[in-house]
């Protein structure tokens, strides 16, 4: 009897280390009617299936949950294509050229010795047999995209190549049913064998990072809960909302669509919208927009637009404008091949020319030089130059808790000319400094109140104390809090103070008896932020925030940033990124916020943290996984370095191609000889990505 | 010297059987989380090994 089974993937969230996916595997295979559990400690997924009839999705996440990491369904997006792993075709290579060795090492010492002319010939046979399935299935890896370019009429890294194996294979044939000396299967399958190591290593740097981008959408996927007219509560999710629909809204969560609110009151914390550090209040009637956070309060929403209608929908559409008007840089390697190509055929043809006619070589002579012309010039280290050190400083980086999204952006890292930053909640976080005159028991006090509360202002008083007292007290929704004995934490309006004194501070204290005590609200400047400004030269980092100027210029005083702008609108800081990459340079944006979004995209590198908002996140080229700014010195570092390598890489091939050319065109390297130089730098170009190290240094060190 | 004749297919058939050896591996997922299996090792739960006394 086939049973009903439901399987999903899921991407996991909290997972540090395969220890975590074990742990998260064992619990789920003890329960009753769970078939299968597979984790995978790289790209942070969990294959799951069971039996409907015991468990439900829902209640799979909640025992994830409950031993306190996140599972989020992960849906394939079509952006990101699962390319079929090239190992076979790399495996296939590699088989075929240490057997063709054995035999070509063999002919070119027999060749001097005693071998007789039909042993030879069954080498050449046994040779080409091997080839023939490489030729065919491994070297179409490079026929494929040197086809599609031609049918666009340009020339790519593979046009040459897949002209060279063809040619050289081609040519050997004949050689071998004409019964010469000398045939180059050996050349045809190193060449496909080198390249495919470079294929290979692109590919797996691509899949890791659309891996982790794939992650981020699920994980970062917004729910709502939707009350429906009979009063049940679904949870759905924010994208199937509908104008109409009723939403209920609970502290901590955030706003899924825009609308008017139907009760209240409520705190909200727009930070993320514009910038501005102290929460909202907003009460019935008051329209709110997608993406804030309800600070406190419970209330239920009546959803007015949804999805491109959206505030924050034209936001995301903003975006996707500055993105497809941006037009990429173009990339090192690219630039390199563009040039590098017709010199390629060129030189080859220009051999082949100059030998038949000019020379009056044989056809097949003039055909060996012209093959060992492509296959000398093959760009092999070149192709191999960005993505062996690319994916390795990927995977370093990823140790550090740095998230890579794209390979380009590495690369353009490392040349940074401007940095640009965000204040709230980047380089800043929100410290309450509790007041002199306060005595320890009133601080248990105020603390315990505060717990009660979950306004931001109230976790900041948690956060800055140490005590853990309970209290019983009441809270007036974006008031404040009152015991039973009739102290009171709150506003100044709460307090009993006139609304003169509300602009003097946020948060009042009133004891028993005895005045309203002030807190003062602090910006404290998030780990590693020293390190940060020391790392960027004063002159070259601009501080961009939507916050008040007094706040900005308080906050850039204190920490020696000269270069501000406040009071900035999501555009003004959009037109501000968009000014500064036209001029041509390389300017790398921090930011968190929704506000931020827009300069993100614009700027040439951008970077967030994985506590920022959705937007943001899914706009930045970086993600990074710990709140500390020393992960941005690392990786900026890290990537200087990355492209110093491949600068070397690339000049050391050029410089290859310099020598060894004129030699192949005067005759000098057989086909076999160019295949041996060829193959000892494409090792060179790799070891010398090894160099590339880690640049950790955490600030909780120093 | 003709031994080779039969020698160099008979070493080529050897090669091309692991040959398959790997593709199956790729095939089997075995290459997909090579940080997580080589931990998994030091998480699996330990089956006692079954001797005379234990077996039946």
């Amino acid at each position: 009897m086939m049973e009903a089974v439901e399987k999903r993937t899921l991407a996991l969230d909290g997972v540090n280390c395969a220890s975590c996916i074990f742990k998260i595997e064992d619990r789920l295979r003890a329960l009753h009617g769970v078939r299968f559990v597979r984790g995978n400690a790289t790209t942070r997924r969990l294959r799951l299936s069971w039996d409907p009839r015991h468990q439900t999705q829902d209640t799979l996440v909640r025992e994830i949950e409950s031993i306190g990491y996140g599972a989020h369904v992960f849906e394939a997006t079509p952006d990101v294509q699962d390319e079929p792993s090239l190992l076979p075709q790399l495996a296939l290579a590699g088989f075929a050229i240490m057997n063709i060795m054995a035999f070509s090492i063999s002919v070119w010492a027999g060749a001097v010795t005693d071998m007789g002319p039909g042993t030879m010939q069954y080498m050449h046979w046994a040779s080409g047999f091997l080839t023939l399935p490489v030729v065919i299935f491994s070297g179409a890896v490079f026929y494929g995209p040197a086809l599609k370019a031609l049918s666009s009429r340009h020339m790519t890294m593979d046009t040459p190549i897949a002209l060279a194996i063809l040619v050289t294979f081609g040519a050997s044939v004949v050689e071998t049913l004409r019964g010469a000396d000398h045939v180059y299967f050996d050349a045809v399958v190193s060449l496909i064998f080198l390249l495919l190591i470079g294929r290979v290593l692109d590919r797996a740097l691509r899949r890791k990072s659309g891996d982790a981008a794939g992650n981020l959408r699920a994980l970062l996927a917004v729910k709502a809960q939707r009350i429906d007219p009979d009063g049940t509560i679904q949870s759905i999710p924010a994208e199937d909302l509908s104008p109409g629909d009723r939403v209920l809204l609970a502290t901590g969560m955030p706003i899924p669509a825009d609308g008017v609110l139907e009760s209240g009151p409520v705190w909200l914390d727009e930070s993320a919208i514009s910038g501005e550090s102290d929460p909202r209040g907003a009460v019935k009637g008051d329209t709110i927009i997608a993406g804030s956070i309800m600070a406190s309060g419970t209330a239920t929403l009546l959803v007015t637009h949804v999805g491109e209608a959206a505030q924050l929908g034209q936001m995301s559409q903003l975006i996707e404008d500055v993105i497809a008007k941006k037009g990429r840089a173009q990339l090192m390697a690219d630039r390199f091949s563009k040039s590098y190509v017709p010199l390629v055929f060129i030189g080859g043809l220009m051999g082949f020319l100059v030998w038949f006619l000019l020379l009056d070589a044989s056809f097949g002579d003039a055909l060996m030089i012209a093959v060992a012309v492509l296959v000398v010039t093959c760009p092999c280290a070149a192709g191999l130059a960005t993505p062996a050190v690319a994916s390795r400083a990927v995977n370093l980086l990823l140790r550090d808790g740095i998230m890579v999204k794209s390979g380009e952006a590495l690369e353009h890292l490392g040349q940074i000319d401007h940095v640009y930053t965000d204040k709230t909640g980047t380089l800043s976080l929100p410290i309450l400094k509790f007041p002199q005159e306060l005595s320890a028991l009133q601080l248990k006090k105020v603390a315990a109140l505060a717990s009660v509360s979950s306004h931001p202002l109230a976790s900041a008083a948690i956060h800055s104390s140490l005590s853990s007292a309970t209290i019983d007290a009441v809270e007036f929704p974006g008031q404040g809090v009152q015991s039973c004995d009739g102290a009171r934490l709150g506003s100044a309006d709460f307090v009993g103070l006139s609304p003169d004194d509300a602009s003097l501070s946020p948060l009042w204290f009133r004891d028993v008896e005895g005045p309203a005590i002030s807190f003062t609200v602090d910006e404290g400047a998030k780990t590693g932020l020293d390190h940060l400004i020391s790392f960027v030269p004063t002159q070259k980092l601009t501080l961009i925030s939507g916050d008040s100027k007094a706040r900005v210029a308080k906050f850039a005083n204190t920490h020696g940033i000269v270069d501000w702008l406040a009071e900035q609108s999501p555009v003004a800081k959009l037109d501000t990124l968009k000014g500064a990459t036209k001029d041509g340079q390389t300017v790398l944006m921090l930011g968190d916020g929704i506000n931020d979004a827009g300069a993100l995209s614009a700027a040439t590198v951008s970077m967030s943290f994985s506590e920022a908002t959705q937007i943001a996140q899914s706009s930045a080229d970086f993600v990074l996984l710990k709140p500390d700014l020393m992960l941005v010195v690392s990786a900026m570092k890290t990537a200087r370095q990355a492209r110093r390598l491949i600068h070397q890489n690339l000049w050391f091939s050029t410089l290859y191609n310099l020598l060894t050319v004129p030699l192949a065109l005067v005759g000098y390297l057989s086909p076999m000889i160019a295949a041996l130089l060829m193959s000892s730098s494409s090792i060179l170009v790799l070891l010398n990505a090894l160099r590339l190290r880690r640049h950790k240094c955490l600030s909780s060190s120093t | 010297m003709s031994i080779i004749i039969y020698l160099i297919p008979l070493s080529i058939t050897l090669a091309i059987a692991s040959l398959g050896v790997f593709f199956w591996t790729v095939k089997s997922r075995q290459y997909e989380d090579l940080d997580g299996d080589a931990q998994r090792i030091f998480y699996a739960e330990d089956t006692p090994l079954k001797t005379p006394e234990n077996l039946c």
